[in-house]
């Protein structure tokens, strides 16, 4: 069931009433309905699918006992298995196609013929997420951070909780086991926020998102057509159709987990107004560069044992992070670009510098220095995004190198003026509500007209629903 | 939880509102002029014309694809051609004319094979059935089944602001020459036969593969009952089949003998068989369905001596 969809407008209000009216008498009612809720929501993507979701839960849940074990040997070995586990389906339904493909081209460069058999089987939704669910519980749990959940149910909502299913944010389980496993009290203010981020997440992605792809991937599929600036203009495009594609499914995540009564992990904090690349990461996809950072670039020994130790885990972290979003080369290469723009600044200790503040936290405006850094982290992210965007390697170079050849005609540019149009919107709202984080909360406007506005994104987002050919969301496919 | 219900009421309402005063706001002179507002014309069609009857049901295959004079001619009966856009689905067509059926009635049911797969009986192609159910009563959508609301409700938000569109008030003829305005509700004869085509040159189109995944038994269902219900009133009801691009009848031949089977499993009044009705390119108009004058006139032709064959046993 997609967020964007008629199905979800009535499937929401449906659990919210069964939530907090019929089942909100214990907290056993109120995870069973949230499971069977979840098994719901995704059951309508794929029945069958269900079925390996619900072995994979029943198999975390399962190794979490063993992995708790005194004996060290013992618990080393649970964690191995479920890791493999994960790793094992990951690498059968995303993976292994690619491998073999690959595999095959290697030995016929040798002029040796193979003949492997390909899978070709459709991805599960949402499997790169849940996988790595399941892995941060067990690796909690071995590294002794918290106890293995007795109650199964518990565990299920913990990985399947519908909102964050499919597309994250990759949830951990110090954060959000503990809210499974107390009961939940209805907040009005965390409702109401809830709300406001689910009309904010809708916005950006039926408003913007749609259509922006409507534009950019006409351009992006038609490259070799269009002149130079319509190419530069379709891959800015491009950045602010998967920025508010992904941020927007984020919102609606955590908006209705508010809804719920869960607090998650937030996933985007405007990483357009990044000044440099490490401050990008940090403010990019939040929940899963986090995830790697504390399940593989630390226990890879991160950045204490030296330059060198902290270079290598640096580019196997971007590297992973490249091919975790898809078993092809243009992904690797979008990571492994990050990692060479990320090395400088590791290299002379400046990966740092911006972590907690805010860019022009104390004024309305950046400073030219602040504008020139934002703009040109900003240029850098494009330019890897069409690595992203492409579907293979070589149409990415070649997009490139139109971009720099493909002088004439210039002035087509101004039929897609329209692109420029969405990314005003958003950048003009996330400077605005760049120190708050709390989308659409305008308490300096008066009531009647905040209604209004709450009103005329709603009515255009309904409109453009019907309107738009059917998106699903980018990050659905990984 | 109470303020905060009473005040998603509120804003619940407050959208409703404005949706509700789009609705009953009357469509735009210019929207007013397409296709699926004929089905004025062939409500009040159905309503007056005289019996004898014979009256024809299914979607565009019928309006772009044939001739009723030759059965007023040759019958000396009085056609009236329902058929309007099969986007609408089969399920509305047999519930707006069961209603207008009456003692004496000859009904000739020829669907297009979409019709009999997955739900697009039900009217799932975009907003044409919410158009349909209100071209000249906004509430006319309550009279839907449950299923078809279900699939026309996402298309309504966006259907509604058409009414807002200044331009389709103050320059409502923008349209004249444009290529389509064969699909306008002018483009229909007295008997209610798309004619507006007639002079114009055939457009190419790619032929189909498929009709969809799954046959529907329930709209089988619906069509019986339809037909029980017709013959109750008085009414005699065959079946046939639509016109057809003859590639892509070769491409569906599976799909289409199952139609034909499920008409013989169900016991029903059929006429003629799918191969009949099938045409070369150079018959087509514009799509797999759509016939130009010459297809017009040898379809009408087959159907009316398949026709005459019955009723003389």
């Amino acid at each position: 069931m997609l967020f964007n969809s008629f199905e979800f407008f009535l499937f929401v209000p449906v659990v919210f009433t069964l939530y907090w009216f019929f089942f909100n008498k214990s907290l056993t009612l109120q995870n069973l309905l949230l499971l069977v809720a979840s098994c719901f929501f995704y059951g309508w993507f794929s029945w069958k699918f269900l079925i390996l979701l619900i072995a994979c839960i029943f198999l975390d849940f399962l190794y979490g006992f063993g992995v708790n074990s005194i004996n060290k040997r013992k618990s080393k070995t649970y964690l191995i298995l479920s890791v493999l586990n994960n790793l094992s389906i990951l690498f059968v339904f995303k993976y292994y196609d690619f491998f073999a493909v690959e595999f095959q081209r290697t030995f016929e460069l040798v002029g040796i013929h193979l003949n492997i058999s390909l899978l070709n089987i459709a991805l599960p939704v949402g499997v790169s997420f849940y996988t790595f669910h399941g892995m941060s519980y067990v690796f909690d749990i071995y590294r002794g951070i918290r106890k293995p959940v007795s109650n199964f149910i518990e565990y299920a909502v913990f990985v399947a909780f519908f909102p964050l299913l499919v597309a994250g944010p990759i949830e951990r389980a110090n954060h959000l086991l503990p809210q499974v496993q107390s009961k939940r009290i209805f907040k009005y203010q965390q409702a109401v926020e809830g709300c406001r981020l689910i009309l904010w997440g809708m916005f950006k992605k039926v408003v913007i998102a749609d259509s922006l792809a409507l534009i950019v991937d006409d351009i992006f599929d038609h490259y070799p057509h269009h002149s130079s600036f319509t190419l530069i203009l379709a891959a800015i495009g491009f950045s602010f159709q998967i920025y508010c594609d992904f941020s927007g499914y984020s919102d609606i995540a955590i908006g209705t987990g508010k809804l719920f009564g869960f607090e998650l992990l937030s996933n985007f904090r405007f990483p357009y107004f990044s000044r440099d690349i490490a401050e990008f990461w940090r403010r990019w996809h939040i929940s899963l560069s986090s995830w790697f950072k504390d399940y593989l670039y630390i226990p890879l020994g991160g950045s204490k044992n030296g330059k060198l130790i902290a270079i290598r885990n640096t580019i196997i972290i971007f590297l992973v992070s490249g091919f975790w979003h898809g078993a092809s080369w243009n992904y690797l290469v979008w990571g492994g670009i990050h990692a060479m723009a990320f090395l400088p600044l590791l290299i002379s200790n400046k990966n740092r510098k911006h972590v907690n503040e805010i860019v022009a936290n104390d004024g309305k405006l950046p400073t030219w220095t602040e504008l020139l850094q934002i703009l040109s982290t900003f240029a850098f992210v494009t330019f890897a995004w069409i690595f992203f965007r492409m579907h293979s390697l070589t149409s990415a170079l070649d997009y490139i190198k139109s971009i720099f050849t493909n002088f004439n005609n210039l002035k087509e540019v101004l039929i897609y003026r329209w692109i420029v149009f969405y990314v005003l919107i958003v950048l003009i709202a996330d400077w605005y509500f760049r120190k708050d984080e709390r989308i659409l909360k305008i308490p300096k406007l008066p009531r009647l007209i905040r209604i209004v506005v709450y009103a005329a994104i709603t009515i255009l987002i309904f409109s453009l629903l019907a309107k738009m050919p059917k998106q699903s969301f980018i990050y659905f496919q990984f | 939880m109470k303020v905060f219900l009473i005040k998603t009421a509120q804003y619940t309402a407050l959208i409703a509102l404005f949706f509700i005063v789009l609705l009953i706001m009357p469509y735009t002179p210019r929207f007013k002029k397409q296709l699926l507002f004929a089905k004025i014309d062939k409500d009040i069609l159905l309503k007056t014309t005289k019996s004898p009857r014979i009256i024809f049901i299914g979607g565009s295959n019928l309006c772009f694809g044939f001739n009723s004079q030759i059965f007023a001619d040759s019958l000396h009966l009085n056609p009236v051609n329902t058929a309007v856009h099969f986007g609408i689905g089969i399920v509305f067509m047999l519930d707006n004319t069961l209603k207008y059926v009456k003692k004496g009635d000859i009904i000739v049911i020829a669907e297009e094979y979409d019709q009999y797969f997955d739900d697009f009986g039900y009217g799932t192609l975009g907003d044409n059935i919410f158009i349909a159910s209100t071209v000249n009563n906004p509430i006319g959508f309550m009279n839907l089944r449950p299923i078809q609301l279900y699939y026309s409700a996402k298309y309504v938000p966006n259907l509604l602001f058409t009414k807002l569109q200044i331009r389709d008030y103050t320059d409502v003829e923008r349209d004249k020459n444009n290529n389509n305005n064969v699909y306008l509700r002018s483009a229909f004869n007295k008997y209610g036969d798309a004619i507006g085509h007639y002079n114009q040159k055939n457009r190419p189109f790619v032929p189909r593969n498929s009709f969809g995944s799954k046959f529907n038994y329930q709209i089988m269902d619906v069509l019986k009952s339809f037909i029980d219900s017709a013959e109750k009133k008085g009414a005699v009801c065959y079946v046939s089949f639509p016109s057809l691009q003859y590639k892509t009848y070769l491409n569906c031949i599976h799909q289409i003998n199952q139609v034909d089977n499920e008409f013989k499993k169900y016991h029903l009044k059929v006429l003629g068989n799918p191969k009949e009705f099938t045409f070369g390119d150079e018959y087509m108009f514009d799509n797999v369905y759509h016939l130009d004058k010459k297809g017009v006139d040898i379809r009408s032709r087959n159907l009316y001596l398949e026709l005459k064959k019955k009723l003389a046993n």
